[in-house]
């Protein structure tokens, strides 16, 4: 919703070709501006450590073998030691870096091991958010007559509800595991995108260089695909860049409140939650897992603002 | 001297790097002179009411002198250039459609101008006056209804209705310099004439000076004392209007002279410049226009020529007159 | 007030009970989604424990389960529209009678946070666009990353850390003082009732415990609107208007917070109600960590419990709170500018 309001620009041919001239060179553009370097170094290292580490984690789970997926780690996440219990950071050994919880175990190492599952949650549920944002949105838009009104008025009533709300209520019957808060995240996360296909086919539609293709008989798979979705696309590339951000904020609220991953496995939101009652003693309990979140949604942030600012020509170059 | 341009570069900053648009600009106008900026789609020319003006896109630097009743508006601060804005100069806009803020209606927009050059000449003007002057600067530029007008809001008003709002308020402000770029694009031939007429008047009553910015050499041509041709940045030449259509110097201005539709019913074929301007990145080595000129010779390929006055007033950049 | 904007409002609010229609459909049926046969569906609503066969069946029966779906649906609804939500399992009362106690609350802390964040938002986007790339748009920038990318848990304990555990400038947790006596419950607003009653200790008091949690929610929510309001003033600050307004000699300052400002805040209000949203899912968390009674709180406790029955009635009050503030941002939306009407 934000770019279909705050864009009531009459965009032209010529302008949309620019547009795509401009996304060959995207990376860049995207790097002539130091934040969003930070921005993108943050997002690759994260995705990439995820893929990594969570490749290992499903060949351990796979095969049997439980140090494959700590074989990276500075050390077993699930290692307790009871006598190292809540031991504050320390640079003499990487496992101590980021010090030790309540059973004794390495943060840093725990931290390193939830990562995948963030980087899971956000990757699936925003691109499901955008499929169906984009069969919704662009029928809603192509069609209009009662076919739109039914979807928007569908939409609106998802984005009605706040998306925790929802989710807290759809997932308290799915028992709150990690996939059915995965799916209880997908169910909310689409009406957003919706809107903002809508917004940009109705924009894009009524473009020559649309109407031509129309003219032409393109066929439909190539309409829908190269001319609408593509055209459409951009905006909502930088909004689901921040998306992501605020998808793993969300599921980390959630572990915050007690749904989703069953205890010992890590996670990021419910460590940083487990450790507020030793706070602020042991501050570095929830510390660092916290400021792991802020640094990987600011990440996402950067990466989306500096996309907004570019498709918006809002740039100094 | 109402305004002197000397050296004055301007450059955008752009994805590619640094495009530097105007180059080497000048230009002197008197007071109550009429100047007339011709040339291609892209030459630079709204960019040098932008300048002149100090309402450069944020991505726009300007480098030089210009100066208006001798300030040099490139060196002062926002501050000091809105007390220029308005009286001083003003500038209509090339897009009209844009050009009136879209949650405030028209009479209030056109009220504002007026209460502008009310506290700045200390007029003391009541508020019934200044709704009356409005509706009578509406009634020159021939609106219909202008008391509806007046409460009307801009998407409420066609296209050619807003640009004529938006030369009301010059109308209104009365300012020493007029800049108008393409004032009337958005305009039928018979309403066109009359904004023509209008400004001629502007000048000839109030003594203001116009800097008219077309493509059209014959509108130039009706309006002006002196006549600017603009290729890819640079003036090629700077005529009076007279001079310039009777004998140009310039092959540009040749060229474009002959592609002014007079009596194309006789020859069957319209003539146009073979070819198409250059882009900014990609400058060609010696003249600007070297590619398209049907006179071009050894030396126009090496080296840029420099814009040379003349003894009778005119000046060209042009290899053929050194 | 012309027509057309009367017709506006009418089509608006006809918009505004379909979608709550729709909603309300729609968690009825996610639920029996996920609880396809009547004696599942009576055990999500029955809660947690042991739940005897018989006692099943009396719900069944009392809800009415075995009916056909559609009919579920319509009684359902019309069930909420007569104020019915339900038997509360873990606090054996009525649950409207719950949410009537916890919904005022919560509304005094998320009514004045969204306040605070959209004047916040409004400002400093206005100021971070005005000063474009210069050091106060980067501290700016800078300030609601940092807000909006926090866990939202991490803002709240931060606060109450340390303005309350070691400034010790304002209370940890709690309403009120439970000291004082309650005053006469008259509205259900707490501050209402203090005003009403006269009891000025009390309400001061309220307003000391309210203090940390509008902030907190505030800060977490005012990100967006800080976001949108600098990008939409950049796109307005290039505008041919905002030119002309410049050229007719009015001072930038003036026409950056008049004609940018004003325009710029258009699509913010379309924010209003997603805003709202933001801030009730924020209270969730905000009132948990302050032990603050009120709706957030008592979702964080039917979570606990299980007790499936608030949480589905809690939803729907949350959707009717914000339906609503979509409604009054509609309304607000089409007096602000005079394009909408004629759509
Ligand atoms: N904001 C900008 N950033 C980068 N380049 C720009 C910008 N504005 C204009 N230009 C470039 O500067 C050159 C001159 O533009 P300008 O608008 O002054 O042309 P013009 O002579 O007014 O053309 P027209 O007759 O079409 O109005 C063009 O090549 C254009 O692409
Ligand atoms: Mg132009």
């Amino acid at each position: 919703m934000i770019n279909e309001t705050n864009k009531i620009k009459n965009d032209s041919e010529s302008k949309l070709i620019r547009k795509r001239r401009d996304r060959s060179n995207f990376l860049k553009l995207m790097s002539k501006d130091k934040t969003a370097i930070i921005g993108m170094v943050i997002v690759v290292a994260f995705l990439g450590w995820s893929a990594i580490q969570g490749l290992l984690e499903y060949l351990s789970g796979y095969t049997g073998y439980s140090y494959l997926s700590y074989i990276l780690l500075p050390s077993n996440p699930f290692h307790t030691v009871l006598a190292d219990r809540l031991l504050a950071p320390s640079s003499k050994t990487v496992w101590m870096w980021f010090g030790t919880n309540f059973e004794g175990e390495s943060i840093f190492s725990r931290m390193l091991y939830a990562m995948p599952r963030d980087a899971l949650v956000s990757v699936i549920v925003v691109f499901s958010a955008i499929a169906i944002g984009a069969i919704l949105g662009i029928a809603a838009a192509y069609r209009g007559g009662w076919l739109e009104t039914i979807i928007m008025r569908l939409t609106d009533s998802f984005l009605a509800i706040p998306a925790l709300i929802l989710v807290i209520a759809i997932s308290i019957p799915l028992r709150a595991t990690y996939s059915g808060v995965i799916l209880g995240l997908s169910i909310v996360w689409w009406p957003t995108y919706t809107r903002f296909f809508r917004g940009q086919v109705l924009r894009v539609k009524n473009m020559d260089y649309v109407q031509a293709a129309k003219i032409n008989n393109v066929k439909p798979r190539n309409f829908f695909i190269k001319y609408l979705f593509l055209n459409s696309i951009d905006p909502i590339i930088a909004y689901a860049a921040l998306d992501f951000g605020n998808v793993i904020l969300t599921y980390s609220t959630l572990a915050f409140l007690g749904i989703g991953l069953s205890v010992p496995i890590p996670e990021l939101g419910a460590m940083a939650s487990n450790g507020l009652q030793f706070l602020p003693a042991d501050w570095w309990y929830s510390f660092f897992p916290g400021i792991s979140i802020l640094i990987i949604v600011i990440g996402f942030v950067l990466v989306g603002d500096r996309y907004q600012d570019l498709i918006n020509n809002r740039i100094d170059y | 001297m109402l305004l002197e341009i000397k050296d004055l570069n301007v450059s955008y900053k752009t994805v590619n790097g640094v495009a530097s648009i105007l180059e080497d600009f000048q230009l002197q106008m008197q007071e109550g002179q009429i100047v007339s900026i011709v040339g291609e789609s892209g030459s630079g020319k709204s960019t040098l009411g932008q300048a002149v003006t100090k309402l450069l896109p944020m991505s726009g630097i300007a480098e030089g002198q210009i100066l208006l009743n001798g300030t040099n508006i490139v060196k002062l601060r926002e501050d000091q250039m809105t007390e220029q804005r308005g009286t001083e100069v003003f500038m209509i806009f090339q897009n009209p459609l844009n050009s009136l803020n879209p949650v405030k209606r028209v009479g209030s927009q056109l009220i504002e101008a007026i209460n502008i050059r009310n506290t700045r000449k200390k007029e003391n003007l009541t508020e019934e006056l200044m709704y009356e002057e409005a509706v009578e600067t509406l009634k020159i530029m021939r609106l219909p209804d202008p008391d509806e007008i007046m409460k009307r809001y801009p998407h409420e008003l066609s296209g050619g209705q807003v640009q004529r709002v938006v030369i009301s308020m010059a109308i209104i402000l009365k300012p020493k310099l007029l800049i108008a770029d393409e004032p009337t694009t958005a305009l039928d031939v018979t309403i066109q004439a009359q904004v023509i007429n209008l400004l001629k008047q502007l000048n000839r009553e109030y003594k203001m000076s116009i800097i008219f910015i077309t493509h059209d050499l014959s509108l130039a041509y009706v309006l002006s004392d002196r006549i600017i041709v603009m290729y890819a940045g640079r003036i090629v030449e700077s005529n009076p209007s007279e001079s310039l259509i009777k004998s140009p110097l310039h092959p540009y201005t040749d060229g474009l002279l002959k592609s002014v539709p007079t009596d194309y019913k006789t020859s069957g074929t319209l003539f146009s410049i073979s070819g198409s301007p250059p882009s900014f990145f990609d400058m060609p080595v010696g003249c600007r226009f070297n590619l398209r000129c049907p006179k071009v010779f050894e030396k126009c390929r090496e080296e840029e020529p420099k814009l040379r006055g003349r003894t009778d007033g005119s000046s060209v950049r042009c290899w053929l007159y050194e | 007030m012309n027509s057309a904007l009367i017709l506006y409002i009418i089509r608006r609010t006809i918009y505004a009970v379909v979608s709550l229609l729709f909603i309300i459909t729609i968690v009825y049926l996610l639920i029996h989604a996920v609880a396809p046969s009547p004696l599942a569906l009576a055990k999500v609503y029955a809660g947690p424990g042991h739940t005897s066969k018989s006692q099943l069946l009396a719900i069944i029966k009392e809800y009415d389960l075995n009916a056909p779906l559609p009919n579920q649906v319509l009684n359902y609804i019309s069930n909420i529209f007569h104020g019915n939500l339900g038997f509360d399992p873990s606090f054996h009362r009525p649950e409207i009678d719950l949410i009537g106690r916890y919904l005022p609350r919560t509304l005094e802390l998320v009514i004045p946070a969204l306040l605070f964040s959209m004047l916040l938002g409004l400002y400093t986007g206005a100021f971070g666009a005005s000063k474009r790339r210069k050091a106060g748009d980067q501290v700016v920038k800078g300030v609601y990353l940092v807000t909006w990318a926090s866990p939202p848990f991490l803002v709240a304990i931060f606060l109450q850390v340390f303005f309350a555990y070691d400034l010790h400038l304002l209370p940890a947790t709690g309403l009120v003082n439970p000291v004082l006596l309650t005053p006469k419950d008259v509205t259900g607003f707490p501050l209402l009732d203090a005003l009403i009653a006269g009891d000025f200790t009390y309400f001061v008091s309220l307003i000391h415990h309210m203090i940390l949690p509008v902030v907190a929610i505030g800060l977490l929510s005012f990100g967006i609107i800080t976001r949108l309001t600098r990008a939409s003033m950049l796109d307005t600050m290039e505008s041919e208007y905002f030119k002309l307004g410049l050229m007719k000699g009015i001072s930038r300052k003036r026409a950056v917070y008049t004609v940018a400002l004003r325009n710029a805040s258009i699509p913010i209000v379309t924010l209003l109600a997603l805003t709202f949203g933001y801030a009730v899912a924020g209270a969730v968390v905000v009132e948990d960590i302050f032990s603050y009674h009120g709706m957030g709180w008592f979702i964080v406790y039917a979570i606990t419990n299980l007790d499936y029955i608030a949480i589905l009635g809690t939803t729907i009050i949350i959707a009717i709170s914000i339906i609503i503030a979509n409604l009054a941002a509609d309304i607000l939306y089409g007096v602000l500018d005079p394009r909408v009407k004629l759509e």
